[in-house]
């Protein structure tokens, strides 16, 4: 681009100097008809001379040309527009995007038009997503498209989760498919995370039936269609992009210091003794302080105290004692940072895009960190007039140091602050206890865990194009990704004495291949206004996985870590295991594309698929989805009106099914075992059923597109309503059929929901823009039918205990609270309606907290377990502001969620605290006898040695400690400056863009855990990053 | 051109509606795994099935829902005080309202012993029609002997089955591509017939002489069919203490009692197979692999705060009633002398030096505690020579010593049951005597050897004896239940039991637990519950 426009520079000084005195000065802006924004480096020739220029980097561009000549605008991606001069000195124009390079995306195995897709979608730009600097889809998504929830990941390499319009399956993933330039991708090995952010144009979410029905079987949960940069036609383009972070924890709850933790525990253990002796003497009480609370244990021999240990008693004494910060010890500031180079490129012939990618998270524990070093080209030539071959291939490595146990941070957060930090105690504690199980993060930090993942994700097609209109396509895609784990725990730290393998060695490799054919035909033909585009295809794919897993004991000496399994001694504990599974879909498919005048469009799908996860009869299933919009302004009765740009009504209707389930389903699986020496075999607990077969989604959407203000406002609302039925489900079946549960198509979900999305062009000047969005989104889904009698399913956990999340009753959302009622803190005035209720073998006496007699029977049992919320949130979306002055633009990101509930484990644990852990510091306002209006019981140590044995009520058995996890999060905060072409046109620079962003700089909300979305695994996180954007 | 297209135009239409004709694309077995017609059709495969149904028994009986909870809530064993604050498993020990067909202890018990009764089903016919087709006479010894094997661990599930839970389906399979069969609750008189049966077959067909694996010989049949037509209810048709006897007398001479009581269930588990008193065991490793779990139910938590690795540690989830680990002169049931409560019965709390007085949480974690299946083998002090170690430690959860299901002693004390009740008291004291000079080391006490007993009295006493001969290796439950002792007994002698005195008649049976009753086709939610649930 730069050389042209010198090139015409230098015409119009030299060659086209004797011309000037004919000429008028014509000045003007060249915008995007669809968004605005000013046009870079538009070509504008007077016709039929040499004459010419382009715009500059605001979209202005003037010349001189004849008062009577015509100027020819030219853009590549925009259909070329002429106008005649006609003596005006000011010409602005917009360009509109030529439908058949910027609208292309690739469905399956097929190219079509994003203005085809009649149904639901939300759409994502490139432009969008350079607004937030981050390695993952997911994360760019968040906040931004209607009808998308993002969680958030936890910590560093994990994935975000999504879900799309709610949940529309009983006990599945609710994972949506990623569909990268028409190959499907699901999420195994992290496969959502292996794209390069810097690699993608723009990615549409089909959120109804009627867009995902090509999908058929696979856009159950919804498609999330990814389409990555192409070359454009013209002078090669180089960029890079690059950024550097440091991410920290933005939210620790407060906890209780030594001096504070020391006192809950020494009034616990009172309140215990005094509970149990309501008639002890002063002096009982004393002796008991003195003998058994305020003398050290004595681990040697047993005896002593029982709440103290003696390091605990000198802490507390040593008025100059300072806490130890055992998480200091294992973490540290995570830098991160990315780096993105491409080239990029065309002529009419073909076109190319190379892209190079670095990126390096280190996280914020210690020994954590993620690698990754990616390569794309995407290319495509017209080889013939009628044959075209390309491909979008890319690959990715990463290699990473991932958490050798989880242990690391819970334990090093809950530990002892009283304990000195030191890596040669083999286990922490509390009170000097000893407990095998309680590992000393320090020494968990030296286990070796390192994984290296390879991903090659390669789709190439050839396109034939025998007469104008008829396209015949084959693409041949392949998904392949291994992976390699390796650990090494080594033989003097607690977990090898713990578990006696003394050096423990682990290889893990896995591999999994999905080969994917598809052919389609597509005929597209415009006659008059009416215009038909057909389509016919198949698609065949395959999926082969296999692993390995080695695991070797008995270690002379670390020397070695993983690397040489065979110098294994403890040969009799080593083991071996591995799997090889396949399976395979068939698909058969057709859609007509039908417009009129731009007024009516029509698209009938139909999908036939073929499933091996399905028994032979049952393999195949049928769906058919029709859908329609009318695009009211272009009728005649709308015309003069001045109030609509745009009013699109959207109507779809369809079926989509789902396969979602265990490979093999559908045969009883008999296990060869060995036990004592020789093999066995038996039976699964699951029989397989050959009558399963497709689930079944009736999805209806209605939607509506309005544009008013010269579109500067656009509103898009959709309300949809989904059953699934026939829902593939893990039941519990009767157990004297000798297996425990079976693959059957039963039970309900109906899911029902609106969406909303507004974007503003609030002020729109050469120099000052003001742009906003916003979305919001409910759905709501309700169990409608379980299977046999069942009108609830309860879940219990492997110790036969009923769980508070996880059972299913009809009526409700599927995920639901189901937990007691907080009756509240007994009184003493309380005392005699409070006697006369069972309390199952627990004690309530004033201080005590105690749970609803919520049927009135006078006993607390399961019966009176109530539903109190569930975790679904009630509404929720994003909404974003974008200011631009001249080259400085400020950009902010907002989540938010409002109404779910959730558990928090950690505040559970932390208002549970007896001292002898976490404590939150809420539990300075304790029940006592003076303070009898506190928020929190009294703390109860209910440990029965001495015969102290009182069990009381915790927090967590009931809804006092369920926590609302609404939260309005400012997810990102950028700050760039684009320098003016003026200054960097000088170093042959076509943008040069600086940018700093923040993530979570702040998030509002009521929850006391960690993070109301992330949940309590890991804290929050912020990070400060600092990019540069450069393009030749 | 034109042609070109024409010709391209047909290769891709091919290719679009073609490729894939050939269906098969779609079908995948599994690779790693066998599917049931690979399972019942070849005898190289039946043979490591039928094993497997060894493996599959011992399982439903390892761990808290397998033994363990059998023991709770009798006048012999019952849980410990920790152990009570699950209301749903205190239920099992106050047989209070928390008893009931929501249970999961009881579903889980009632959930364990069917995939071996459905996988011996589907063997036993898989056998049949191998046998059908065949005519070479060691491939017809094989099929019979693998299937007197699934027969007899049918028989044992089966057996379990009704004495705690009355009438159940019985499964007979004809076709095994149709194995969705009539399950509904059968009479008694039909389910004792089966395991009658099962018995009857796996006595002709087993191996001879001791069992030296997994595998029972026919001594085990035998027993066993002595015990069935001691342990049958009246109403099944099957009680006859005659013909009980007869199956007794068959045996008598192939076992004889180990001279020394303690080394039946010496620490290290040098017996395993080794025993002459052994009729038939359950094979357990001390590891991983295939452990029993029993210690980690039986042993004191307050030693078991020490680490998992003292072998005498544990959580109390059963521990002996007053009534079995006291004197008679206390209360109890044990004798002066008796060498036998030592072996049985852990009232010592010393480790290693140590000896630990005060409990860590219940009061009741330094009481006497079941000692038989302390397994020694998995003690951190214990030198590598003697010890396992498992591939995740040495734990009193790996804990595996084998099961001495069916003791030649047992069989003596029941022969001798038979015997008073056909009115040979005499004969029947003689042969309690023989059992009862082994617990006083060989040479029995005049004062202690059984004279002149009526036969009532006999009948009250045996109920001691096998008590102090064979406690807590999982008889009580059924000897109370068929002597009509269980709400009389259970009542008197089980602390929890008594405290509440909600313990009625039809809690000699457990309830049929919803998820059954719910889910079960053939089953109505309310009229196939065992009455009083």
């Amino acid at each position: 681009m730069r050389k042209t426009h010198l090139f015409i520079y230098f015409l119009l000084l030299f060659g086209c100097l004797p011309i000037i005195a004919q000429n008028i000065n014509i000045n003007g802006t060249v915008k995007d008809a669809s968004d605005s924004e000013p046009l870079i480096g538009v070509s504008i020739i007077v016709k039929g001379t040499s004459i010419g220029t382009v715009t500059d980097f605001d979209g202005n561009y003037s010349l001189s040309a004849p008062s009577n000549g015509t100027l020819v605008f030219t853009y590549v991606g925009y259909t070329p527009q002429e106008t005649a001069v006609k003596n005006r000195k000011n010409i602005n124009i917009t360009m509109v995007g030529d439908a058949q390079n910027l609208d292309e995306v690739i469905v399956v195995g097929v190219s079509m038009k994003k203005s085809d897709l009649t149904g639901a979608v939300g759409s994502v730009s490139s432009k969008v997503l350079e607004e937030k600097p981050v390695t993952s889809i997911n994360q760019a998504l968040e906040g931004r498209v209607a009808g998308v929830l993002i969680n958030s990941a936890a910590k560093p390499g994990d994935d975000s989760s999504i879900k799309i319009r709610g949940i529309n399956t009983i006990n599945g993933a609710t994972d949506p498919v990623y569909v990268v330039d028409g190959l499907v991708l699901d999420n195994f090995g992290g496969g959502f995370n292996s794209i390069n952010m810097n690699d993608v144009a723009s990615i549409e979410i089909l959120k109804d039936a009627s867009s995902t029905a090509l999908y058929g079987s696979r856009g159950a949960n919804g498609v999330v269609l990814i389409t990555t940069k192409k070359g454009k036609s013209g002078e090669g383009k180089i960029n890079y992009d690059g950024w550097v972070g440091v991410r920290s924890y933005a939210n620790m709850p407060k906890t209780m210091n030594s001096k504070q933790l020391f006192e809950l525990r020494r009034d616990a253990a009172v309140n215990s003794y005094k509970a149990n002796y309501p008639n002890a003497t002063d002096a009982d009480l004393n002796s008991f302080i003195q003998n058994r609370v305020m003398t050290a244990y004595n681990p040697t021999s047993g005896g002593g105290g029982f709440v103290f240990g003696q390091y605990e008693l000198d802490a507390y004494n040593d008025p100059n004692f300072k806490d130890n910060d055992w998480m200091g010890a294992v973490t540290r500031d995570g830098i991160e940072q990315n780096h993105a180079l491409s080239f990029s490129g065309g002529t009419d012939k073909g076109s190319y895009f190379l892209s190079f990618g670095y990126s390096n998270q280190q996280g914020m524990l210690k020994k954590l960190s993620d690698t990754k070093y990616s390569g794309r080209i995407n290319a495509d030539y017209n080889i013939k007039t009628w044959l075209k071959v390309g491909t979008n291939t890319s690959f990715v490595r990463s290699e990473a140091e991932i958490f050798s146990d989880d242990g690391v941070f819970d334990k090093a957060r809950g530990a002892n602050p009283m304990l000195a930090i030191s890596s040669d105690i083999l286990t922490l504690n509390y009170g000097g206890f000893y407990d095998q199980n309680y590992f000393n993060p320090l020494n968990t930090l030296k286990i070796d865990n390192n994984r290296t993942r390879n991903r090659l994700i390669s789709s190439n097609f050839l396109n034939i194009s025998p007469i104008k209109g008829l396209n015949m396509r084959t693409t041949l895609s392949v998904n392949y990704f291994n992976e390699s784990g390796f650990k090494y725990v080594p033989n003097n730290i607690q977990e090898a004495i713990r578990y006696a393998h003394f050096g423990e060695a682990t290889h893990n490799r896995d591999e999994r291949t999905m080969l994917q054919w598809d052919n389609t035909i597509t005929y597209e033909k415009t006659l008059g206004l009416h215009r038909f585009n057909v389509l016919v295809g198949s698609s065949a794919s395959r999926t082969d996985r296999d692993y390995t897993n080695v695991v070797a004991r008995g270690f002379q000496s670390n020397i070695f870590l993983y690397y040489n399994l065979g110098a294994s001694n403890n040969i009799a504990n080593r083991s071996v295991s591995s799997d090889f599974t396949t399976s395979s879909l068939l698909s058969y498919f057709g859609r007509v594309n039908y417009n009129y005048a731009g007024k009516y469009y029509l698209t009938a799908t139909a999908r036939y698929d073929g499933s091996s996860k399905f028994a032979h009869g049952n393999q195949w299933g049928f769906f058919p989805s029709i859908s329609g919009a009318w695009n009211v302004v272009e009728e005649g009765f709308m015309e003069g009106q001045s109030i609509f740009d745009q009013l699109k009504l959207r109507v779809g209707y369809g079926l989509v099914g789902n396969q979602e389930i265990d490979d093999y389903s559908y045969v009883t699986h008999y296990n060869g075992k060995v036990t004592q020496g020789f093999t066995t075999y038996a039976a699964d607990d699951r029989i397989g059923n050959k009558n399963i077969s497709w689930e079944a989604q009736k999805q209806f959407n209605v939607g509506l597109d309005m544009g008013f203000l010269n579109n500067r406002i656009h509103v898009t609302t959709d309300a949809f309503s989904i059953l699934n039925q026939e829902l593939l489900m893990t039941r519990v079946i009767f157990p004297s059929s000798g297996f425990k549960t079976e693959v059957v198509n039963v039970g309900a979900i109906e899911n029902k929901g609106v969406e909303l999305t507004v974007d503003v062009k609030a002020i729109n000047t050469k120099d000052f823009q003001w742009n906003l969005s916003a979305n919001i989104s409910a759905d709501k889904n309700k169990v409608t039918q379980l299977y046999g009698k069942n009108d609830y399913i309860l879940n219990y956990d492997a110790d036969r205990n009923l769980q508070k999340e996880g059972n299913l009753f009809v009526g409700q959302s599927r995920n639901t609270i189901y937990i007691w009622k907080t009756g509240g803190i007994a009184q003493e005035s309380d005392m005699e309606r409070l006697n006369k209720i069972d309390w199952g073998g627990r004690t309530v006496k004033p201080g005590d907290l105690y749970p609803l007699d919520v049927n009135g029977d006078n006993k607390i049992d399961d019966k009176d377990r109530v539903i109190v919320g569930s975790p679904d949130p009630k509404f929720y979306g994003g909404f974003s502001t974008d200011f631009t002055y001249k080259g400085i633009s400020l950009n902010a990101v907002f989540n938010y969620s409002v109404g779910g509930k959730k558990l928090s484990y950690l505040y559970e644990s932390m208002i549970g605290s007896t001292g002898k852990g976490l404590a939150s510091v809420d539990l300075l306002d304790r029940w006592t006898p003076e303070n009898t209006g506190a928020k929190f019981p009294r703390p109860m140590m209910d440990d029965p040695s001495d015969n102290l044995y009182y069990s009381t009520f915790s927090a967590s058995n009931m809804d006092f400690s369920v926590q609302d996890a609404s939260f309005l999060r400012l997810s990102t905060l950028t700050l760039a400056y684009t320098f003016p072409q003026k200054v960097i046109h000088n170093l042959l620079l076509s943008n040069v863009r600086l940018y700093t962003t923040a993530s979570n700089l702040f998030c509002i909300t009521p929850y006391k855990g960690y993070d109301p979305e992330t949940g309590d695994w890991y804290p929050p996180t912020r990070m400060f990053v600092f990019g540069l954007n450069l393009s030749f | 051109m034109k042609n070109i297209n024409i010709k391209i135009l047909t290769i891709v239409l091919s290719i679009v509606a073609g490729t894939y004709s050939c269906s098969d694309f779609l079908d995948q077995l599994p690779k790693t795994s066998l599917s049931p017609q690979q399972a019942y059709t070849d005898l190289n495969v039946l043979e490591p099935l039928v094993d497997g149904l060894y493996t599959t028994y011992a399982n439903a009986k390892s761990g808290r829902a397998g033994l363990t909870f059998t023991m709770l809530g009798l006048d012999e064993t019952k849980q410990g005080i920790v152990q009570m604050t699950d209301a749903g498993q205190a239920g099992l020990d106050n047989y209070d309202g928390m008893l009931n067909q929501s249970s999961s202890q009881v579903s889980e018990m009632w959930q364990r012993r069917w995939p071996t009764v459905n996988v011996a089903a589907q063997s036993i016919r898989g056998l049949e029609l191998l046998a059908e087709n065949t005519t070479d006479s060691t491939t017809l010894n094989k099929i019979k002997l693998l299937r007197a094997n699934a027969c007899f661990v049918r028989a044992m599930c089966m057996f379990e089955l009704t004495m705690y839970w009355g009438e159940v389906p019985v499964i007979e399979i004809q076709d095994l591509n149709n194995t969705a069969i009539d399950m509904s609750r059968k009479p008694l008189n039909v389910v004792w017939t089966q395991i009658f049966d099962d018995l009857t077959y796996a006595s002709q067909h087993l191996t001879k002489g001791k069992q030296t694996g997994s595998r029972a010989t026919v001594g085990a049949a035998i027993a066993m069919l002595g015990k069935l037509f001691m342990y049958a209810p009246v109403e099944s048709g099957y009680r006859n203490f005659d013909t009980a006897r007869g199956y007794f007398a068959q045996i008598l001479n192939s076992y004889s009692l180990e001279p020394k009581y303690s080394t039946l269930f010496d620490e290290y588990g040098k017996f395993e197979f080794n025993s002459n008193e052994s009729v038939f065991e359950l094979n357990y490793i001390c590891n991983s692999q295939a452990p029993n779990y029993w210690q980690w139910d039986m042993g004191s938590r307050t030693l078991a705060s020490l680490g998992e690795s003292c072998y005498i540690g544990g959580y109390d989830v059963v521990l002996p009633t007053e009534y079995a680990y006291k004197m008679q002169a206390a209360g109890g049931v044990w004798e002066d002398g008796d060498q036998r409560k030592d072996v049985s019965i852990r009232t010592d709390f010393t480790y290693h030096g140590q000896k630990y007085t005060i409990p860590s949480w219940g009061a009741d974690e330094l009481d006497p505690h079941i000692k038989k299946y302390e397994d020694r083998r998995l003690d951190k002090f214990t030198s590598t020579t003697l010890a396992t170690d498992a591939t995740s430690g040495r734990s009193i959860y790996w804990s595996g010593k084998n099961y001495p299901l069916i003791r030649f002693a047992d069989v003596l004390l029941c022969y001798a049951e038979c015997l008073n009740e056909l009115g040979n008291t005499t004969d029947a004291m003689t042969v309690v005597n023989r059992v009862r000079m082994r617990a006083w080391g060989g040479i029995l006490p005049a004062d202690k050897e059984w004279t002149g007993l009526s036969q009532d009295q006999f009948r009250v006493n045996i109920m001691d004896e096998r008590m102090r001969e064979l406690c807590f290796e999982g008889w009580r439950r059924m000897d109370l239940i068929r002597t009509g002792n269980f709400v009389k007994l259970i009542k008197e002698r089980n602390p929890w039991a008594k405290a509440k005195g909600t313990i009625q008649d039809f809690n000699v049976r457990w309830p049929i637990p919803e998820i059954e009753l719910k889910n079960n086709p053939y089953m109505d939610v309310t009229k196939d519950q065992n009455p009083g649930y």
